[in-house]
């Protein structure tokens, strides 16, 4: 039976998708996160069907310049063409499919094909290939070759990309999130820039399993990174205290999240704003106010950091508070990548105000990489809790032990501020950090999974 | 490179204070990110080497290498190293230069290869070190700059809980 025979919800041995999830418990067999079959769907079925995030536009600032990214599975090209706009180009060559390009960025007017020597443009036009008369002969047209160009949205200096020419614009896709996407991307007069290339890294967990982290689990913090308070890097039963603090915002039809945390009770000596946005040197701050809607600014004046955000499927934001001992605030994106079902390709920048002074850059970067990423006093403790499920799910009768996502009590956006309601859109949960906005995503993927083959 | 083979020693021990006082106060410890890059057209660019960004897998002080080997030392949540992952670290091809006021330049070859728990699989890490070492009023050595090039553009690593 192949993936293309099946209709709708059923694997190959007749298992329904819809039984691996149980929403009435909320439970996740653990098999969703193991399962070959169900990975090749996901090719498909998620990352042929959203907007994916691929990199910064300041990491291709010039015309010419590019870096190659992989969209779901597939090994694509990022580069600005003459014209300033981005292309997303297939990295497979019209003409037998070999990849056009094996390195990870530079500056191209053209890039060539090694193995007939096609020729082609930024914006993927074939512009040159050797003898074309003698091998196209004289009715040969070489405009009927290109190399595959995928749907590009931008917005806030981030790039997206879609294989689906059906699905509606990114616009339409983030939804009512654009509202904590614009406290995040939009809020300045110049969007925040890479301090530098990506960390990138093979990870031994299934993708799902790093998205879902950032989906709104605050609740792991005080176990999972409890020795950030024993080496006094978050003192004082910090993290205890975040998973209390804690705000998630889940949109029931995207799928897409944000968890803020309320930080004015535990380092009062600081302003509301250098509270809720301290990546943000305190000379660019004024520009909060005439970019955000009065309602945005009533969040960050209450101190509430807007700090991990999910953009389904798997587009991450992450404010870093500077904590004692650490060189100062960061901010990172990041994106967790399929490789195997087992495999995951892990991205993460550090990106920091255009205007710091580069030794401010640099500790801003520092920030990031002691902190997440590879060798992240943080993240290296999730990648080794991840790693562990990934061990669990891949067991015979582990697969078939359902993941959890208990409910809690039903969302509200009344007086969660100490100013009144929650000003912004979704569904709302106050106090302690719960799974509810996790299990949204996990909601939005089932959806995309089971609608038609 | 007895100091190189000490270090070594220290580290696949998981004798972290002890490594800590080998490396100066003053110490910048970096790992930057690795990448490929061209024109396009078959012609390597060369990496842009210089004005290191921050933008690696390490970039530290000796403060925040002090507080990653106080996640081993003083806490018991080291999730990442439990159970501690055995390290062996092969250190070859050392070159070694004097440079004015009694400081050496050493550059290795470091292949650490890493085992977990039961898993039969093993890290490998392959890195050029450039280092440059000070010499002590009593005559010893300390570590004074790391460099770490590693050969992998994209790190088939679960995590860096480690020191290379």
């Amino acid at each position: 039976v192949t993936i293309e025979a099946l209709s709708g919800s059923l694997l190959a041995d007749g298992t329904d998708l819809r039984e691996l999830v149980d929403v009435e418990r909320r439970a996740l067999s653990g098999r969703v996160f193991s399962d070959q079959e169900i990975f090749d769907l996901e090719r498909e079925r998620i990352f042929g069907r959203t907007w994916v995030f691929l990199g910064l536009e300041s990491e291709i600032s010039e015309p010419g310049d590019f870096v190659t990214r992989t969209l779901g599975t597939d090994a694509v090209i990022v580069a600005r063409d003459h014209s300033g706009a981005v292309n997303v180009l297939l990295n497979v060559c019209a003409h037998r499919a070999a990849q056009v390009c094996m390195v990870d960025g530079g500056k191209a007017d053209t890039f060539r094909c090694p193995y007939h020597g096609w020729v082609y443009d930024p914006a993927g036009r074939l512009v040159a290939i050797p003898a074309e008369r003698e091998f196209l002969g004289d009715t040969g047209d070489k405009s009927e070759f290109r190399l595959q160009r995928a749907r590009v949205a931008t917005y806030g200096g981030l790039i997206f990309a879609t294989w689906d020419e059906t699905l509606p614009s990114f616009e339409d896709y983030i939804g009512d999130f654009k509202w904590y996407l614009d406290v995040a991307f939009g809020s300045l007069d110049k969007p925040l820039v890479v301090a530098g290339p990506p960390q990138r890294f093979v990870t031994k967990a299934n993708w799902k399993l790093a998205s879902d982290n950032f989906a709104g689990d605050g609740y792991h913090a005080m176990t999972l990174h409890a020795s950030m308070g024993d080496i006094g890097v978050a003192p004082g039963g910090f993290l205890d205290k975040i998973a209390g603090f804690a705000f998630s915002a889940a949109m029931p039809e995207t799928g897409h999240s944000i968890t803020c945390v309320d930080l004015t009770a535990f380092v009062p000596m600081f302003g509301a704003l250098e509270l809720a946005v301290p990546w943000i040197p305190p000379d660019a701050r004024p520009q909060l106010e005439r970019n955000l809607l009065p309602e945005q600014m009533r969040l960050l004046n209450n101190g509430v950091f807007p700090g991990i955000g999910m953009l389904f499927p798997n587009f991450v934001w992450l404010g870093l508070v500077r904590f004692p001992g650490t060189p100062a605030a960061g901010f990172t994106v990041r994106t967790f990548m399929p490789v195997a079902p087992d495999r995951t390709e892990v991205w993460s920048w550090a990106l920091v105000h255009p205007d710091l002074s580069d030794e401010e850059k640099r500790q801003s970067a520092q920030m990031h990489t002691l902190t997440f990423g590879a060798s992240g006093i943080f993240e290296q403790d999730d990648l080794a809790a991840w790693a562990r499920i990934q061990t669990s799910v891949s067991g015979g009768q582990g697969r078939r032990q359902y993941l959890r996502y208990p409910s809690s009590r039903p969302p509200s956006p009344s007086g969660v501020l100490p100013d009144g309601d929650w000003p912004g859109p979704g569904d709302i949960w106050g106090g302690f950090s719960t799974d509810d906005s996790i299990w949204y995503w996990h909601m939005k993927w089932l959806e995309l999974m089971t609608a038609g083959g | 490179m007895e100091f190189l083979e000490l270090e070594a020693e220290l580290l696949d021990g998981a004798r972290f204070k002890e490594w800590l006082d080998l490396l100066a106060r003053d110490i910048s410890y970096r790992m930057p990110v690795r990448t490929d890059r061209g024109d396009g057209m078959g012609l390597p660019l060369t990496e842009e080497e210089a004005g290191f960004s921050g933008s690696g897998f390490f970039d530290e002080d000796w403060g925040s290498l002090d507080l990653r080997i106080r996640r081993s030392t003083d806490s018991r949540f080291n999730w990442a190293e439990q159970p501690r992952s055995r390290t062996r670290r092969f250190v070859t091809n050392v070159r070694v230069q004097r440079l004015p006021a009694g400081e050496l330049r050493a550059t290795s070859n470091l292949l650490l290869v890493r085992s977990r728990w039961r898993d039969p699989g093993l890290d490998l890490i392959s890195a050029q070190r450039n280092d440059r070492l000070r010499t002590t009023a009593e005559g010893g050595l300390l570590l004074a700059d790391r460099e770490i090039l590693v050969d992998q553009t994209n790190l088939a690593a679960t995590d860096l809980a480690i020191f290379l």
